[in-house]
């Protein structure tokens, strides 16, 4: 026991024997619904030997609510250092503070500490009606709380406005406006460690009393270009509860009525983010506002309905934002560099929060730094549109988080380049497949039975084909008939002319010789078919009396044509003539009659 | 020779593929002409049933089809409940949730409630195509690619199936038109293989709208008269029974349906038109064995017989219950002021009003003039099925002028007739457009003594059909920009500076009531809110769209319409914590509660419990229903009257008129300076539509707060 004392006494004569707070000034903040305290210690070590360490303890009666703490130097002119911060004791608050040069014997050094506390502020009354005003109690400490000895102090508090119910008086403060000065006063001179005196202030405060109960953000990568980020967020209104009615008509025709309730918060978004949706779970929400500025995109958001205390909402809204901008690559090794947490809306605190990074299919090699310690939740799969195996998600989770943690962290991972083409390729497969099994299905013969006479009906309509493109031979035939007929007219080369045109007729000979070879195919082929009971020929009759009647047109104009050209060669054109009118028809005639025949047989 | 040169396709070919392509581009104006208000507004369900079926829909998605089944919600009704799984025709939300699933294991990762909203302009497609193989089947390919365009554009059909309205109607005329079809197809086939397609098509049709009804009743009429006009036939007979055989059984697995196929009178005409059958078949094979004198004797006696058999058992049967009475859905249907008279619930629904001769042509336009053409043209060539669709034009236009819903029904019939017409004019003048002109040896043009000017006045009629045909899609379109494609939900105004307002103000409420009331909390509204009070609010609620409980109504009814005092009785008898009205009088929205509040009076008279409800009350002396000093008495003290109204004598609404200025009465309202008693108000929306009031609890003592 006695030991322990000692030891105790020890440590604490260490402790306090050396270092000294020479003089601190702190200014307190209380005009939003965060408690901002940012304090100047000009810290002397009193002791013989130097130190590279302080202790830093938040005020006990705060500890809990602590949300973002940083000790830094400096800052006019040169950069801020901030100093490293090692928890000692988790649920005291205890830090202890790493001097960035050690601190020698008799000097001191000058830091500011910033602390912003959540919900040390509590409404009071708790229940307001709605023309009232909101008041707010804080509960402090009129004395800065350390474990060294403080030579001199000053404490500036700050309101949003000159309505104050009342103050301590302690030290005799001034109150200029809106501001309380505790300082000049013998109270604050040479106040021993860890001692507290009790603060309290009672004041109105119609700032937005929002927090954000739950915030999850997502990010989904694509290497196509795009990054998707959707933040959903659950909003609460802490400040003092709603009694009684709310009265719409007030609301509208009362300037100060509801002065507590929130109508609209900005949030600020990327100055790259387009798309900007603003949803809940029954749609989509039409009253909303964007401003597009040159280093932001400012998003009004409007709640489907004010918020009053105690009234809750759900929202979730999302944009898109071009990825060169955040994702930086060589060769297979990618890095996304992005905000952990976003801006939501001023003064912001953000009681449970969830990231969510989504990579692209296929990443591997998954590596993280982050500004601030965050959870790292188990990873999970995504699957979405064109996946397979499932994109990798990444989940951190984080408690407490203010304006201060917006702040950019890194995730590097590596991704083949080739993957790229999965996509697009999957969806050529997928086509294929079904263009092929259409093909499939259309041309191959899946019948139990079998069908003779479509099986005829196809051989006939293939022989057709084959007619139908010698017969476009021929017709070319005519053509090069007619334009040698023009050019011996122009040119009255005789041997030229009879040369092609026994070329000409040879061709057209071989022509007219395989329609007649595949006619007669044609003709036993029907002949067959109408033996083992006919083939319909209902639907090539019409075909085949539409093609006379072209045919019969065509010969009409052709003829005709040939009568003009007729004045000069009387005789080729006219042999020309009968020759192939002749053959025509008589092919025609032959075909038909045939189809006739079978479909009579078949009848 | 040239095409066939190009595209090396033969016309059987080229025919199929302008077939498949006419037929294409329908699907794809039937779906994107649907599309108005999604682009308008957002992806959004419409109205008041379909935001239950999205409820649903999504339960079902989400915790399986045994336990949508089993599902007893107690969200509604309270403090009755309902039994979800057997109350409803669940096709719908199982098409829905199949669609889901699919695509979902295909990693398409469509949200519910896209696949709900885009649900019925898919089907919509559907139904052209199966419009384009009904009419095929009755007439040719030619008018059935115009019926299926027709009714990829009909207003009657759009009404039902715009994005956004997921109702039964959306799949139903997909499922009835299947059905008809496929009950053509096996009458022309006499196949069983065909009937009993039918009869599946049959049971989708049964599993997603009552509308079946008038399916089970057309079908047998269509055999009646073919038995009548001696047109009876084994094919006819093969497809009756196996369709009635099958289909009813199937019907009876949907538990709604249960045993009304065989109980009730609405499915009678089917069953005896299946025992004719037989009998005639019976008599027709006896015929072909007795000697006709025998055969007299026997068919006189059997006849008398028969007669007086059937007679007294349908009699014992209406009366010993085991048959449904008639209910009064079907006698509105008959006669239409039977419902008005009789049931004011079922009167109150502003759709189950008679049709207006305007409706008619604002809902099919050259439709209602080219529909006696397809008629004259089915007769002239009459056959079996023609038979069919003559009956089916007939009942279906007599059923949509008793009740404006059923205009849905009549929509597909007038697109198929119309087109069997349009068809028949097209093809005869067609024909004389490509007459080719002949010349005599001097040159001089003959011309057809018999015929003059045959090929001006084929041109003259094809443009006329061509610029009616146009005019009527322009029609269609306009019709479906401009009325069938609001939400509802969300209404839209033109600013005094042309800019568009939008009032979102039922959201602003059921997204507060959501948020910020207790989870268990009670809201009584009147019921047509309260499928979006569920499903948006997802608060317990008194009374909603399914109509089911008419005492129920009744006493909400009552609530609103007596004084604060009694209302509060009532309220704390239904455990209500907060009562939602809407209110349209700030803003000029019409269809509030205080037009609707006669409804409420009528209904709320109805019971027992409400007969000291008069709806003579509600009225001046001179029998006006006013809201001004003028009105009644009665009405200016009623919960609703106090509800509507709280406040609103201080607010000035428009120009040079006094504070509490109605915009849809156009009145300045009576009874100005009140305050409430039981209740306060605990939300009111930005333009007052919705106002919320909380019930206030008992006070210290224990005592009612009057």
């Amino acid at each position: 026991m006695l030991k322990l004392t000692l030891i105790l006494l020890l440590g604490a004569t260490i402790a306090s024997a050396t270092l000294i707070n020479e003089e601190v000034s702190r200014v307190i903040d209380l005009k939003a619904h965060l408690v901002k305290i940012s304090t100047t210690v000009t810290l002397k070590n009193d002791g013989a030997s130097s130190v590279s360490s302080f202790e830093y303890s938040v005020e006990p009666s705060h500890a809990k609510q602590l949300a973002y703490i940083s000790v830094s130097q400096g800052g006019e002119g040169g950069e801020s250092v901030n100093f490293k911060l090692t928890q000692k004791d988790v649920a005291k608050k205890l830090f202890s503070v790493t001097l960035p040069k050690k601190l020698d014997a008799k000097s001191s050094v000058k830091f500011v500490v910033e602390e912003v506390f959540a919900g040390a502020l509590s409404p009071f009354p708790k229940e307001i009606s709605q023309s009232q005003s909101q008041l707010i109690i804080y509960r402090g400490n009129h004395f800065y709380y350390s474990p060294y000895q403080t030579v001199s102090q000053s404490t500036t508090v700050e309101l949003p406005s000159n309505t104050i119910e009342s103050y301590s008086k302690f030290g005799n403060p001034s109150k200029e406006d809106s501001v309380i000065k505790y300082e000049d006063s013998t109270e604050f001179e040479n106040v021993p460690a860890n001692s507290q005196n009790a603060m309290k202030i009672h004041y109105e405060n119609n700032s937005p009393f929002l927090t954000i109960s739950k915030l999850t953000r997502v990010v989904e990568v694509s290497h196509w270009g795009n990054i998707a980020v959707e933040e959903n967020v659950d909003i609460r209104h802490t400040g003092s509860k709603l009694k009684g009615s709310f009265s719409r008509y007030d609301y509208q025709r009362q300037p100060n009525s509801g002065a507590s309730s929130v109508k609209s918060f900005k949030t600020i978004l990327p100055a790259s983010a387009a798309d900007v949706y603003y949803r809940d779970e029954i749609g989509n929400i039409s009253t909303s506002n964007l401003y597009e500025k040159d280093d932001s995109v400012d998003f009004e958001i409007r709640p489907r309905f004010p918020l009053f205390g105690g009234w809750k909402t759900h929202y979730y809204f999302g944009y898109n934002l071009p990825s060169y901008n955040y994702l930086y690559s060589r060769g297979d090794l990618n890095a996304i560099k992005i905000r952990f947490v976003d801006h939501v809306m001023d003064e912001q605190m953000v009681e449970d929060f969830t990231l969510k990074v989504i990579l692209p299919e296929g990443s591997k090699n998954i590596k993280v730094h982050l500004p601030y310690e965050a959870k790292r939740e188990k990873d999970e799969l995504h699957l979405t549109y064109l996946d397979t195996v499932g994109r990798p998600v990444i989940i951190f989770t984080k408690q407490n988080l203010v304006e201060q943690h917006i702040e950019d962290f890194t995730l590097t991972y590596t991704f083949n380049r080739l993957l790229l083409l999965q996509e697009p390729l999957l969806i050529v497969g997928a086509f294929f497949l079904l263009f092929f099994t259409v093909i499939i299905i259309v041309r191959l013969d899946f019948s139990i039975a079998h069908d003779k006479m479509s099986e005829a009906r196809m051989r006939v309509q293939g022989v057709i084909e084959k007619v139908q493109s010698e017969q476009a031979k021929r017709d070319g035939c005519y053509k090069a008939y007619e334009s040698a007929v023009t050019k011996f007219k122009a040119t009255k080369d005789h041997s030229a002319f009879s040369q092609s045109r026994r070329s000409i007729e040879k061709d057209h000979k071989e022509a007219t010789n395989s329609i007649n070879q595949l006619l007669s195919k044609l003709r036993e082929d029907a002949a067959e078919a109408a033996e083992r009971g006919g083939i319909i020929l209902q639907p090539k009759k019409v075909e085949i009396s539409r093609l006379i009647q072209d045919e019969q047109i065509k010969h009409r104009k052709s003829g005709k044509r040939g009568m003009k050209k007729g004045c000069t060669i009387v005789n080729i054109q006219e042999a020309f003539n009968v020759h192939t009118v002749d053959e025509y028809f008589k092919t025609r005639i032959n075909m038909v009659c045939c189809w006739w025949k079978c479909f009579k047989n078949k009848q | 020779m040239a095409r066939v040169g190009i595209w090396r396709m033969s016309l059987e070919k080229q025919d199929n593929l302008l077939k498949m392509l006419v037929l294409a581009i329908c699907c794809i104006l039937a779906f994107s002409v649907r599309l108005f208000s999604v682009l308008r507004f957002e992806s959004v369900i419409h109205e008041f049933d379909p935001y239950f079926n999205y409820r649903t829909t999504r339960y079902l998605a989400e915790k399986g089809f045994y336990d949508f089944h089993n599902w007893f919600d107690d969200t509604a009704w309270y403090p009755l409940g309902r039994i979800i799984g057997g109350t409803i025709y669940p096709g719908l939300m199982v098409t829905a949730a199949t669609f889901y699933n699919v695509l979902h294991f295909f990693n398409i990762t469509i949200d519910i409630r896209n696949m709900c909203v885009f649900l019925a302009p898919l089907f919509s497609s559907f139904t052209s195509i199966v419009t384009y193989h009904l009419t095929k089947e009755l007439s040719n390919s030619g008018a059935g690619l115009i019926a299926a365009a027709f009714m990829s554009v009909v207003p009657g059909y759009i009404s039902r199936s715009v994005a956004g309205s997921y109702d039964n109607e959306g799949i139903a005329i997909f499922c009835m038109l299947f059905t008809y079809f496929l009950w053509i197809k096996s009458v022309k086939t006499g196949s069983v293989f065909w009937a009993i397609l039918c009869s599946l098509a049959y049971f989708y049709m049964v599993s997603s709208w009552g509308g079946y009804v008038f399916l089970i009743n057309l079908i047998p009429i269509h055999v009646l008269a073919c038995i009548v006009t001696g047109r009876y036939s084994h094919r006819i007979y093969t497809a009756y029974t196996t369709v009635y055989c099958v289909g009813t059984i199937l019907s009876m697995q949907i538990s709604f349906v249960g045993f009304q196929p065989v109980q009730t009178s609405e499915h009678m005409g089917a069953l005896g038109v299946f025992g004719l059958c037989q009998i005639v078949s019976f008599v027709t094979y006896l015929r072909s064995k007795l000697s006709p004198s025998h055969f007299a004797i026997l068919w006189q006696t059997m006849l008398y017989l028969v007669g007086a058999l059937f007679v007294g058992a349908v009699g014992f049967l209406t009366f010993s219950g085991k048959i449904a009475p008639w209910t009064g859905r079907f006698y509105s249907l008959l006669d239409p002021s039977y419902a008005k008279n009789n049931i004011p619930i079922i009167a109150s629904v502003s759709e189950h009003q008679p049709t207006t001769w305007s409706s008619f042509y604002f809902d099919l336009q050259m439709l209602v003039f080219m529909f006696p053409v397809g008629l004259y043209v089915c007769f002239n060539k009459l056959n079996d099925y023609n038979l069919f669709i003559i009956l089916y034009g007939v009942t279906s236009m007599y059923f949509a002028a008793v009740m404006v819903r059923l205009m849905l029904v009549l929509a597909p019939v007038m697109c198929i007739l119309a087109s069997i017409g349009v068809n028949h004019i097209l093809k005869t003048y067609m024909k004389n457009l490509d007459n080719v002109v002949v010349k005599d040896k001097k040159g001089r043009v003959k011309t057809d003594n018999t015929y003059p000017a045959k090929n001006e006045i084929a041109t003259g009629v094809v443009v006329m059909m061509t610029v009616f045909l146009s005019l009527f899609a322009t029609h269609s379109v306009w019709v479906t920009s401009e009325a069938y494609s609001s939400p509802s939900i969300v209404l839209s105004a033109r600013g005094g500076d042309g800019g568009r307002i939008i009032f979102d103000d039922f959201r602003e409420a059921y997204y507060w009531l959501r948020h910020n009331t207790p989870e268990n909390a009670k809201v009584m509204s009147w019921w047509d809110y309260g499928y979006q009070i569920t499903a948006m609010a997802n608060r317990t609620i008194l009374v909603d769209n399914n109509t089911w409980n008419n005492t129920h109504i009744s006493r909400v009814g009552q609530a609103m319409a007596s004084t604060e005092d009694k209302a509060y009785e009532i309220m704390r008898e239904l455990d209500v914590d907060y009562v939602l009205v809407i209110f349209g009088g700030l803003t000029g929205y019409s269809s509030d509660d205080i037009n609707k509040f006669l409804w409420m009076v009528r209904i709320g008279g109805s019971t027992d419990r409400g007969a000291h409800i008069k709806e003579a009350d509600y009225y001046t002396p001179t029998g006006e229903f006013r809201v001004d000093a003028d009105g009644s008495q009665v009405l200016q003290n009623c919960l609703m009257y106090k509800m509507c109204y709280y406040r609103f004598g201080q607010v000035y609404t428009e120009q040079n008129k006094p504070t509490g200025y109605d915009r849809v009465r156009n009145a300045e309202i009576g009874n100005k300076d009140f305050e409430l008693d039981v209740l306060e108000e605990a939300y009111t929306t930005e333009h007052w539509i919705v106002r919320i009031y909380k019930v206030k609890d008992l006070d210290n003592r224990g005592n009612p707060r009057t």
